[in-house]
């Protein structure tokens, strides 16, 4: 089966390149993009990617693979019409080859403050959800930030830095729905401009390309539906 | 050492999911039939201005060029009309899953060709 990769080294290279690799799969076997880049990292001992916990949990491996933005490691060969074509993440700097810079990404992320802001005082034991409002969570709470979301935005590629994305909204959704939380006024203030959520154009693309089946188009939706019934 | 910034960003190497390409085609068919307004607002000021301009416009409306043009115009005002109301109901909850996003996207292009078909029929 034929690999074309995409190569850079800052090092060596003035500019990005694309390298084909050749890998024998045994008839009638299967497996992973990520074992297929284990192999041919056997060949090549140059080529650099991230992966860690190659189940689909960490989010490291997020690479484009035949146009889409997915996890390396829970994509299986059966399921891509060779070639098979790898390229890093869509639009996000290159530090070497599928290895891509995350600042801005965790820099968005950090934004919208994605953690518990509570200001009364602390019960002794833990503040308590009814199974209602923790339900509220499900879609909302399993992002593992792998960054295929944000990557694949046709609004993050034209403002990265103004809109959010689809990832930092999505966590934004998820404490706007936290019953424990009681910083909604000042989480929706922080969103009210122009361009952190109202450049989302509902495409979708976030939601076909997540790898965990959320979907970040809705949060969005809901995140603007929350703000025009507080009357922001 | 190379210390200019690359990204991997060429829009011919990423496949576009269905709802992108309805996305898209609304943002052209928004672009097209505003860039032709022009033309439609010329052909109504001929034909308003007198009698002789009525007969001119009418006369011009006979030739398959413009009544080609005008069935671009039409279809692609329909095309922009129906996904933009696929985009309010989506954003008052409704059809916001993946599933009825593509559902939803499927039935724009469906009405979008009824109409094409009947504005065709009207039209010559």
């Amino acid at each position: 089966m034929r690999f074309s990769i995409y190569r850079y080294n800052p090092e060596t290279d003035s500019a990005s390149y694309m390298k084909d690799y050749e890998l024998e799969i045994p008839t009638g076997s299967d497996m992973m993009v990520l074992d297929a880049l284990q192999l041919i990292n056997e060949q090549d001992e140059t080529l650099a990617f991230r992966a860690s916990c190659r189940e689909g949990v960490c989010g490291s491996d997020g690479m484009n693979i035949n146009g889409l933005n997915r996890l390396a490691c829970i994509t299986s060969l059966s399921s891509l019409t060779p070639p098979i074509i790898i390229r890093p993440l869509v639009n996000m700097t290159v530090i070497r080859d599928l290895v891509v810079d995350f600042t801005l990404f965790f820099k968005q992320y950090e934004r919208v403050k994605p953690y518990l802001q509570n200001d009364t005082e602390p019960p002794l034991k833990e503040r308590l959800q009814t199974p209602e409002e923790r339900a509220k969570l499900d879609g909302l709470y399993e992002c593992i930030l792998c960054a295929c979301c944000t990557s694949f935005c046709p609004s993050s590629w034209w403002n990265p830095e103004k809109f959010i994305g689809p990832a930092g909204l999505l966590w934004a959704d998820r404490f706007l729905e936290d019953s424990r939380d009681t910083a909604t006024n000042e989480r929706l203030a922080d969103l009210e401009d122009p361009f952190s959520v109202y450049r989302c154009r509902t495409i979708m693309n976030c939601t076909v390309v997540c790898p965990k089946h959320l979907n970040p188009a809705a949060a969005i939706a809901n995140i603007r539906r929350t703000m025009t019934k507080k009357g922001s | 050492m190379n210390n200019q910034q690359v990204r991997n960003f060429n829009l011919f190497t990423i496949r576009y999911p269905f709802t992108a390409i309805i996305s898209i085609l609304h943002r052209l068919s928004g672009i097209f039939v505003f860039l032709l307004i022009p033309f439609l607002l010329w052909m109504l000021d001929v034909a308003t201005g007198s009698s002789l301009g009525f007969d001119h416009i009418r006369t011009v409306l006979t030739n398959p060029a413009t009544k080609l043009t005008l069935w671009f115009i039409l279809v692609a005002l329909w095309y922009h009309l129906l996904a933009g109301i696929r985009h309010l109901l989506m954003d008052i909850g409704i059809g916001e899953s993946l599933k009825s996003g593509r559902l939803s996207g499927g039935i724009t292009i469906v009405i979008t060709i009824v109409v094409a078909i009947s504005m065709g029929i009207w039209l010559w």
